[in-house]
């Protein structure tokens, strides 16, 4: 990863060199929250993002700079730290060099598959950074995804467009540390990783357009994000097993509507079990519809999945997501208020709630307040940060350079 | 018998003047008049608001036609909150009574998003101008009555009135009826003043026209909100036509990449 890093520093000093068009953007923002159940503690986060890109003829370099100083943070070794701290992290860092008919993109980066919002069924290609649960990215997932190295081929025909992936290093979802604000109800942590990855994860994704309707393809073969934790010679380890899949995405509009869906078949995907580890067959698909009117923006989502062959322990075979968002602009978008909905039903059923109010008081100014809250039991996907709701209040500042 | 002279002399030259001047070939001869095969533009939005806020935007656009149908690509440069925002549509041949496919490219979200373009009576980004505003006109929303020729801003112009058939707002664009200021020669409208229940609610107006590169070019357009108060300039600071522009800059790639 160091040696993609130097060419690719080199190769930004060789463009800069050549009088390349830079160009640059940024925001910074502080936020404040207070829990307002459990301990009723409060915490405080100041962030900052600079965005480059540089350009010249067919060549361009794209990075991404995030730093954060913030009170609650986990260090490299996973360890809950409840003091002030700055961490700082180049969340993208690639090369684009684009034909007529092809493009390829090499560094550090991140790739969005599906239609879906909130729900990954087929953008699985970067894991996500969960130590706070998503919440500073929700509307944000750019920062949300744990970006990686990755070699990108994209080639472009008349009626179709195929984009090959390649990354040859690994992941994982990123999780809180035990005693973090999120940290995930009975995981285990500081165990031995037993990561025999030989191969890359491998991913295509083909793209057409007929009669009106989008219509993407993909195949991925790679690692599973999540970990497994499965007992070897009498020790329990960290585990990360391959996964395989097939998928598509649709979108289309329908009268003031936009429809849009994922399908996806995972032919072996990692599970935990009462018993250890098992790779079961499952298959899962989204159906949203998205209306945007004068001021008005509706996004409505739902999900079924479904493990084929499931084992008998598993309590339920079959699970169910949803989301409902609302937004609506005042004053010619400078003052804005929505909720989101999102609910989870696996063995039980959970709930998260956010209420925003956002306003524009200057050009380049936002400031908003909400309120999260979460519902359902303690080992379900939102009922375990139950005693997590807050208030939260922050002020971002964008610029330009 | 000089009136009736007159009189005989308007009726003969009634049915040249009547073909001549078919107002719905007036607004086909603005919608098809000629931009060059393709052509790119670096624009500014200045809105300002009923209250003095002042919002800038800046972006390129460029266009391209494929025979009777379009293809745009629109991509903000500025400000730094909105910038890297692209928006890519494809405009089918009036014929075809088929709704042009949009697409919104989202960084935030590092996906490109496909816009319903059934109705787009909808503020543009929060400005005065509407989707349908800044759309490839469509003559056939639209009955014309050539209302009268005359002199505006020292450009012949005809002036023409446009209802829909029914009477009431056309579900697409929101508006029920539009007095246009077609200049003659150049084949551009001048004015535009919009209607809805009988109430006007916007004015479309031209305050700076030039030749480019042999094409008439609108520099600088205002659109004034008479309901909410408030106006929105869009300027244009650089044109240039013919640049044999390649097809990967109408596409979602395009979005993705930026433009320049």
């Amino acid at each position: 990863m160091r040696t993609v890093l130097i060419g690719l520093l080199g190769s930004l000093a060789g463009l800069a060199a050549q009088a390349a068009t830079l160009s640059g953007r940024g925001h910074l923002e502080d936020g404040y929250h207070h829990d307002t159940t459990g301990d009723s503690s409060s915490g405080h986060r100041v962030e900052a993002l600079l965005e480059s890109r540089v350009s010249e003829g067919n060549w361009t370099l794209d990075s991404v700079l995030l730093g954060r100083y913030r009170s609650q943070y986990d260090d490299a070794g996973g360890k809950l730290e409840d003091r002030m701290e700055f961490d700082q992290d180049l969340r993208e860092l690639y090369l684009t060099w684009a034909g007529d008919n092809w493009q390829w993109r090499l560094g550090q980066q991140q790739i969005a598959w599906g239609r879906g919002d909130y729900f990954r069924l087929v953008d699985v290609l970067n894991p996500l950074d969960l130590r706070e649960f998503l919440l500073p990215y929700i509307d944000d997932y750019s920062l949300g995804r744990q970006t990686r190295p990755m070699a990108v081929v994209e080639i472009y025909g008349d009626s179709l467009e195929q984009q090959f992936v390649v990354a040859p290093k690994t992941r994982t979802t990123r999780y809180a540390p035990a005693g973090a604000d999120f940290a995930i109800t009975g995981r285990p942590e500081g165990l031995d990783e037993d990561d025999e990855h030989e191969r890359p994860d491998i991913g295509w994704r083909g793209k057409t357009f007929v009669d009106g309707t989008d219509l993407d393809f993909y195949l991925f073969d790679g690692l599973s994000p999540d970990p497994l934790y499965v007992v070897e010679e009498g020790q329990l380890v960290e585990q990360q097993r391959r996964r395989s899949l097939v998928g598509a995405s649709f979108a289309r509009p329908a009268g003031d509507w936009v429809v849009r869906g994922d399908l996806v078949h995972l032919f072996n995907e990692p599970l935990q079990t009462p018993e250890g580890a098992d790779d079961v067959p499952r298959s899962a698909a989204l159906l949203g519809l998205d209306l945007t009117r004068n001021e008005w923006t509706v996004n409505l989502q739902a999900t079924v999945s479904h493990r084929h062959g499931a084992p008998d322990s598993l309590q339920r075979a079959t699970g169910w997501e949803a989301s409902a968002a609302v937004l609506k602009d005042w004053s010619r978008q400078r003052l804005n208020a929505g909720i989101l909905w999102l609910y989870n039903r696996d063995v039980q059923s959970s709930h998260m709630v956010k209420a925003n109010l956002g306003y524009r008081p200057w050009n380049q100014w936002y400031l908003e307040a909400g309120y999260i809250g979460f519902s359902g039991g303690q080992l379900t996907q939102y009922g375990q940060f139950d005693d997590r709701d807050r208030l939260y209040l922050q002020v971002r500042r964008d610029f330009s350079l | 018998m000089r009136i009736s002279l007159l009189g005989l002399g308007l009726l003969l030259s009634f049915p040249v003047f009547a073909e001549a001047l078919d107002p719905t070939t007036i607004m086909r001869g603005v919608r098809d008049r000629d931009e060059g095969q393709d052509r790119r533009s670096e624009l500014s939005l200045v809105q300002t608001m009923a209250d003095g806020f002042v919002r800038e935007r800046k972006l390129l656009m460029l266009e391209k036609e494929y025979g009777e149908e379009r293809k745009s690509t629109l991509y903000f440069t500025a400000p730094s909150d909105t910038a890297g925002t692209g928006i890519l549509m494809h405009s089918y041949a009036e014929a075809q009574a088929r709704e042009d496919d949009q697409w919104l490219y989202l960084p935030a979200l590092r996906k490109t998003r496909r816009i319903a373009t059934n109705s787009k009576e909808g503020p543009f980004l929060g400005t005065d101008f509407s989707f349908a505003d800044i759309e490839r006109m469509r003559v056939d929303d639209y009955q014309y009555k050539l209302l009268r020729e005359e002199v505006y801003q020292d450009r012949p112009v005809y002036v023409i009135e446009a209802r829909t058939a029914d009477g009431l707002e056309n579900p697409r664009t929101g508006y029920s009826q539009r007095l246009i200021y077609v200049d003659r020669e150049r084949k551009l409208i001048l004015r535009d003043e919009f209607f809805r229940g009988g109430r006007q609610i916007k004015t479309f107006e031209v305050l700076d026209v030039a030749q480019v590169e042999g094409f008439w070019t609108v520099n600088e357009s205002r659109m004034s909100n008479l309901v909410e108060g408030g106006e929105t300039r869009l300027v244009r600071s650089a044109a240039d036509y013919n640049l044999d522009l390649g097809d990967q800059n109408f596409s979602e790639r395009a979005l993705r990449n930026g433009i320049r």
